[in-house]
């Protein structure tokens, strides 16, 4: 099928493109302090239980880009089902590519840096976080594979995008990359880790303005969709609040109101992109971070 | 700040005074302007605070207007958000030292109703609960 003119002039395609532009490879960070610098945090701070927080919220990114980039390749077979245009579909493959390289990234660090089994992260993934990184994202995106009708499947994508981009990227990824780097780089800290959360969010923020965009066209045309939207968020903001909470330690590494005020603050920007609540949407301001 | 005598928290002067600070805010009209939901604030018993029983403030929000703000036992709520705490996290709140919202997401304080509609409307939510620092009160365990 040929790029239209109006697809190829789409914000879709300018995403698609921005992400050509920014290509990154994991291999490429430099990681040669993070190993020393790590085993002095394990040394220096135990009764702050610092590593144990790194090592938590590492496990999280792990196991949450391992699972997005298992569950994405159903929304680029859906936009092409539903006929939802090209350029979202170049898009997509772009975030694929992105999502495998993050993947790509921790399996690296954890590898070379903390040099455990990447299998060890499975500890730290408690109930509220695997309903909202995995099982349900797991169970929505199945969905939506399998999906036929064309009014059904347009109705599961906007479910789709929704926990994908609005609930696990802008809220707890984006947040948690956000408030990983600050509290990194407030200390001086693994600068090899600290690049990595910084190239990802970069990413995260492009895949955030995809999906915004993304709901903002289906509400308008569907607003009976916004109770779809509303749903998701209903179902997973206590998951997303309980896995911040998980880093509430007596000499916690990260800002949690901070985190949590951040957290919140991409929801209603993702709401407003629905049509939902008082925010509004910055759609741009997405597409000028990332 | 309003004027008049202070009230005990949660009792029908102190729900009333609140009422009118609310009516009497300009940033709470605007910022819940989407506002359409009644709120109750529950606070959980506290015997040796003068409240034998949990007790409620059931307030009638409706786009920025607080039209009418009830004390009810707490089986005569009928909010479709009702929020509940302990005494001394509603002191915080009222006091304006605990943010309701950062209330909410460490669980101290409970929410029954929608969640996303809340945290949708957080500006409103918050304006709502700062409206209580202009009501003159008088807590109990403070002499």
């Amino acid at each position: 099928m040929p790029i239209t003119a109006r697809e190829a002039d789409s914000a879709y395609f300018r995403l698609y493109s921005k992400a050509k532009q920014l290509h990154w490879d994991p291999a490429d960070i430099d990681l040669s302090a993070d190993r020393e610098q790590w085993l002095r945090i394990q040394r220096d701070y135990a009764t702050e239980r610092y590593a144990e927080q790194i090592l938590r919220l590492t496990s999280l990114f792990y196991e949450g880009e391992e699972s997005v980039t298992k569950t994405l390749s159903p929304f680029c077979s859906a936009v092409s089902r539903a006929g939802l245009g090209i350029d979202k579909e170049l898009f997509l493959t772009t975030q694929l590519y992105e999502e495998a390289k993050h993947f790509d990234f921790f399996a690296r660090y954890f590898a070379e840096v903390f040099q455990i089994d990447g299998s060890t992260t499975a500890q730290y993934i408690t109930a509220a976080p695997r309903a909202v990184l995995i099982s349900d994202l797991e169970e929505v995106t199945e969905r939506l594979r399998r999906e036929e009708d064309p009014a059904r499947l347009k109705a599961t994508f906007a479910e789709a995008i929704t926990h994908y981009m609005g609930v696990v990227e802008a809220m707890l990824a984006r947040t948690g990359y956000v408030g990983a780097h600050d509290a990194l780089a407030a200390r001086g800290w693994l600068p090899g880790l600290q690049e990595g959360y910084r190239l990802i969010k970069r990413d995260e923020g492009r895949h955030v303005a995809f999906g915004m965009r993304c709901i903002a066209e289906l509400t308008t045309e569907h607003p009976e969709y916004r109770s779809i939207v509303q749903d998701v968020f209903e179902r997973h903001l206590p998951n997303v609040l309980a896995t911040v909470q998980e880093f509430d330690y007596p000499q916690p590494l990260v800002d949690l109101d901070k985190l949590t005020a951040y957290a919140l603050a991409q929801y209603e920007r993702f709401a407003a992109a629905a049509g939902l609540g008082d925010g509004k949407a910055d759609i741009e301001v997405f597409d000028d971070e990332s | 700040m309003s004027s008049g005598a202070p009230h005990r928290p949660f009792t029908p002067g102190w729900a009333e005074a609140f009422r009118s600070a609310i009516e009497a805010d300009a940033s709470y009209r605007d910022a819940a302007a989407k506002w359409t939901w009644p709120v109750a604030l529950v606070m959980h018993s506290a015997p040796e605070f003068g409240y034998p029983d949990s007790v409620a403030v059931q307030l009638t929000l409706d786009r920025g207007r607080c039209h009418a703000a009830e004390i009810r036992p707490t089986d005569a709520v009928s909010a479709s958000i009702i929020l509940s705490a302990p005494y001394q996290i509603w002191k915080s709140v009222v006091k304006g030292e605990l943010d309701p919202l950062l209330g909410v997401t460490r669980g101290s304080i409970a929410v029954k109703g929608s969640l996303a509609t809340l945290m949708m409307h957080a500006k409103a939510a918050t304006a709502l609960v700062a409206c209580a620092k202009a009501v003159p009160t008088e807590f109990p365990d403070e002499g």
